[in-house]
């Protein structure tokens, strides 16, 4: 290996890195303690400009779990925060700084959406077509970062980032152009075989993204525990170098691991058009690839962890809603909530590395 | 009246016990150079010197007075400054920039453009031209040395102090650099010289003092001694080891190296055309300080690093330029030189950490599945065999000892009974009893039949343990001698590049 390569693999090790395992009660207290700094600094912001923290609080929860509509809002904006997550955790387990998110939904939704709308099948056709499309899209989403960081160690940081604009304006164009609906800022419906219905669970309307949400979870808690695969993505999280030395294909895997989350990015974005709007639409994201960076670092980058910092952003999301129209609390401060909780990760994590140094 | 003096400096780091009572002082005027092997405390002392560390115990005197010097700060305003092996730049500020920082306020508007004339002054009473406006980041490693001494002699010192200065220096930089410290010492300004290369210190310096293992040997005059006096008294007779070697049953030459040329980080040849065999069942030692391409030497064996030329076989296989991978496959195993950067994955368990290499292959891996019970049970052996003792509660890599944190990564690298085993700094920063433990296995590995490169910094374990013994210096084999016939008088003098005039080691 040449000295150049190895410079690829000096820049890549990333501050936050996953523990190993299910270390269950002690990894709780970061991720709770983070959750309940945020909540109290935003408690202090909150007074300073004369609203009464009690109520927006009791009114988000309201919101967010207490009517049988809300815990089915809420768990229908699950799907989309926690299949974009499970993306960026792999990635950021892997030594990757993955913030494609957002660009990686856009191109998923756009794909899916060109799919069911230009293509007349039966579903059992369709469908798959449409999941095929919303992969494949977000995966060519992701191919550039990967590739520039596997050929010439570009910062993907700055490259997902700013690619992020590109399948959303792409999005914008189709919506505004061709396949515009004529009146509102979305497209025509996509045919009605490639349309996912609703399940009906215990009284409760749910997203069927949820299937989706539960294999992706499963597959790749089994993926980074059991395989070999998964093995080299944890060692090198762990220890870029260590990877090196011991013989593991680090820009190979790195390089794989990014489109797997590309792909899921846009089945996230796939799952949205085909399960619940039916069409392209504008704003289809509500920050969901931002919110999907905070929920893998608080879910401390586990499938499980990932899944249920995703649920706890959905209800802070619908329950943000809720507040706004009730309590007449503007639902920004839930990305206020957001921005301190990733603050005090971060912050957790690098003082937690320094005070743990050893021979 | 001396200009400094460093009395009773005593400074621990933990159980490390860095300086030990040293005593010494500087004459103003003189060039006083400290001469020693890695970890004789030559740095730590002169860093307590600068104010980056405060000694345990002990005093220092700056003109017959007592003073404090609790920071960099205090001590550049007492006249002292310090070049270190690392230069403190910034590569994307000017040179006048550089020389800016620390002397400005933020009450104050400045332009670098002051500096400039400052910059100039400095640079022409030591007679080495330098560019205000350049970028730090355009100039050559010697350059920028040169912005370092500019910049301290522009603060007002009167004591300056170089660490290993000539590390970096081509040949004919060095000897500018010697120019220019002569001409500052007629001056009156006081220079203290860290360095391991005896004939530079034999060149330039008034008088030397040797340090060993953190403690002061003695303060000669430069005309009061000879370079084989220096080397010995750096390298010294320590205890025989408790560990004792068998006599070698040696095969045949396994592992060949021919004319291996390497490039470090700065793109310069680090190793310059070395050619050596090792035989199986021996162990090849390479003594010598470290910096003088050991490093890059063990990364181009093990596939981390790509040689510039040069053939490395194993067995007739020819295996150089390869990544690491495939030199593991072909038989090469590796004991890296930093453990927490090369050899350990923190966060994994240490059953983890014993199949890094082996985690795809069966048993530990089938058909892309990792086996758990087989990892485990492949890691209960390991753990008795080596005793590796566990952390408590935690069963991360991270947390264990750093005995027991080798003894993983040995076990790791044995277990697969390489052919050829490339070993750097085996025992650094171990205690005796894990040193003790680590140094029984390489020898095991010996009597299993194993080709060992053995690269150490300490010469007694290099003693020790090797059948025959080389010297590294600057890139080359200074010699490769039977252990037999290398006192340390003779290894002294390689280490320190000086080549043995006469005959009998």
């Amino acid at each position: 290996m040449s000295g150049e390569q190895r410079e690829t693999i000096l820049v890549s090790q990333p501050v936050v890195v996953a523990p190993g395992g299910g270390r269950r009660l002690r990894g709780l207290l970061v991720p709770a303690a983070a959750v309940l700094g945020a909540l109290a600094v935003n408690a202090v912001l909150l007074l300073a400009l004369g609203v009464s923290p009690f109520t927006a609080y009791t009114s988000m929860v309201a919101g967010a779990i207490g009517s049988g509509q809300s815990v089915s809002d809420t768990l229908s904006k699950t799907v989309p925060i926690a299949l974009i997550a499970l993306g960026v955790g792999l990635t950021f387990r892997c030594g990757l700084w993955n913030a494609g998110g957002e660009g990686q939904f856009y191109a998923g939704a756009t794909g899916a959406a060109l799919a069911g709308i230009l293509i007349d099948a039966p579903p059992v056709i369709l469908i798959p077509l449409e999941v095929l499309a919303g992969v494949a899209a977000g995966c060519l989403t992701a191919l550039v970062p990967a590739a520039l960081k596997a050929r010439y160690n570009t910062n993907e940081i700055l490259v997902t980032l700013m690619l992020n604009f590109v399948p959303h304006l792409f999005a914008l164009y189709i919506i505004q152009g061709p396949l515009s609906h004529g009146y509102a800022a979305k497209t025509v419906d996509i045919h009605a075989a490639g349309q996912l219905p609703w399940l009906v669970l215990g009284g409760l309307r749910l997203h069927a993204g949820l299937l989706f949400v539960a294999a992706a979870t499963l597959g790749l808690s089994v993926l980074i525990e059991r395989t070999t695969f998964g093995y080299r993505i944890r060692a090198i999280g762990s220890n870029v170098f260590a990877a090196e030395g011991a013989g593991i294909r680090v820009v190979r895997t790195q390089f794989v691991v990014f489109l797997i989350a590309g792909g899921l990015g846009g089945l996230s974005g796939m799952i949205q058009v085909a399960a619940l709007h039916h069409n392209l639409l504008e704003g289809m994201s509500a920050g969901f690839g931002f919110t999907a960076i905070v929920a893998a670092l608080l879910g401390r980058l586990q499938p499980f962890g990932v899944l249920a910092a995703s649920l706890g952003f959905a209800a802070l999301v619908v329950g943000g809603d809720s507040m706004q129209r009730t309590a007449r609390i503007e639902n920004s401060m839930v990305f206020v909530i957001e921005g301190l909780i990733l603050l005090f990760l971060l912050g957790g994590r690098i003082i937690g590395r320094e005070s743990a140094r050893t021979s | 009246m001396p200009h400094v003096e460093l009395l009773g400096i005593t400074k621990r780091f933990g159980s490390l016990l860095a300086n030990n009572n040293v005593t010494l002082d500087v004459r103003p005027g003189e060039v006083h150079s400290i001469l020693g092997e890695n970890g004789a405390g030559k740095t730590t002392l002169m860093n307590i010197l600068y104010g980056l560390y405060r000694p345990n115990s002990g005093r220092i005197l700056l003109d017959g007075r007592p003073v404090s010097i609790a920071s960099p700060h205090d001590a550049i305003s007492l006249g002292i400054g310090m070049v270190h092996q690392h230069f403190m730049l910034v590569p994307t500020l000017t040179v006048a920039e550089n020389f800016a920082i620390g002397q400005t306020s933020i009450f104050r508007r400045w332009s670098a453009r002051e500096f400039e004339p400052k910059v100039l002054r400095a640079a022409e009473d030591i007679g080495l031209p330098i560019d205000p406006k350049a970028f730090v980041s355009d100039l050559s490693v010697g350059q920028q040395q040169r912005v370092e001494i500019v910049r301290a002699l522009g603060r007002g010192a009167r004591l300056l102090i170089l660490d290993e200065p000539t590390a970096v220096l081509t040949p004919q930089e060095a000897r500018e650099l010697m120019g220019a410290l002569r001409r500052l010492t007629s001056r009156g300004t006081s220079i203290v010289f860290i360095s391991h290369k005896l004939k530079e210190v034999m060149e330039i310096s008034d008088r030397i003092s040797v340090l060993r293992l953190g403690a002061h040997v003695r303060t000669v005059g430069v005309k009061d001694t000879n370079e084989r006096e220096l080397a010995l008294m750096m390298v010294g007779r320590q205890e025989l080891e408790t560990v004792r070697r068998e006599a070698a049953s040696v095969g045949p030459p396994v592992f060949m190296v021919r004319d291996l040329r390497v490039r470090d980080e700065r793109g310069q040849e680090a190793v310059r055309g070395l050619s050596f065999d090792v035989h199986e069942g021996e162990i090849l030692g390479v003594a010598g300080v470290a910096g003088n391409g050991q490093t890059e030497l063990t990364e181009a064996l093990v596939g981390l690093r790509s040689p510039v030329a040069g053939s490395v076989t194993v067995d007739g296989r020819e295996l150089a330029g390869f990544r690491a991978g495939r030199m593991i496959r072909a038989g090469i195993g590796h004991v890296p030189e930093d453990r927490q950067v090369w050899g350990l994955f923190p966060d994994l368990s240490v059953a983890e950490n014993l199949i890094a290499d082996r985690h795809a292959e069966a048993p530990f891996g089938r058909n892309g599945f990792l086996q758990p019970r087989a990892i485990q049970s492949h890691a209960d052996q390991m753990i008795q065999d080596f005793d590796i003792r566990p952390a408590g509660r935690s069963f991360r890599v991270g947390a264990l000892s750093g005995g027991n944190k080798q003894k993983v990564v040995v076990a790791r690298i044995f277990a697969r009974r390489p052919r050829v085993l490339v070993i750097n700094q085996p025992t650094r920063g171990l205690d005796v009893g894990a040193t003790e433990y680590i140094r029984r296995r390489i020898l095991g590995e010996r009597s299993r039949g194993s080709a060992i490169l053995l690269i150490s910094a300490d010469l007694d374990e290099v003693l020790a343990l090797s059948d025959r013994v080389a010297i590294m210096y600057e890139g080359h084999f200074m010699a490769i001698l039977p252990v037999e016939q290398a006192s340390t008088e003779r290894v002294g003098l390689l280490m320190a590049g000086v080549v043995p005039a006469a005959a009998p080691g």
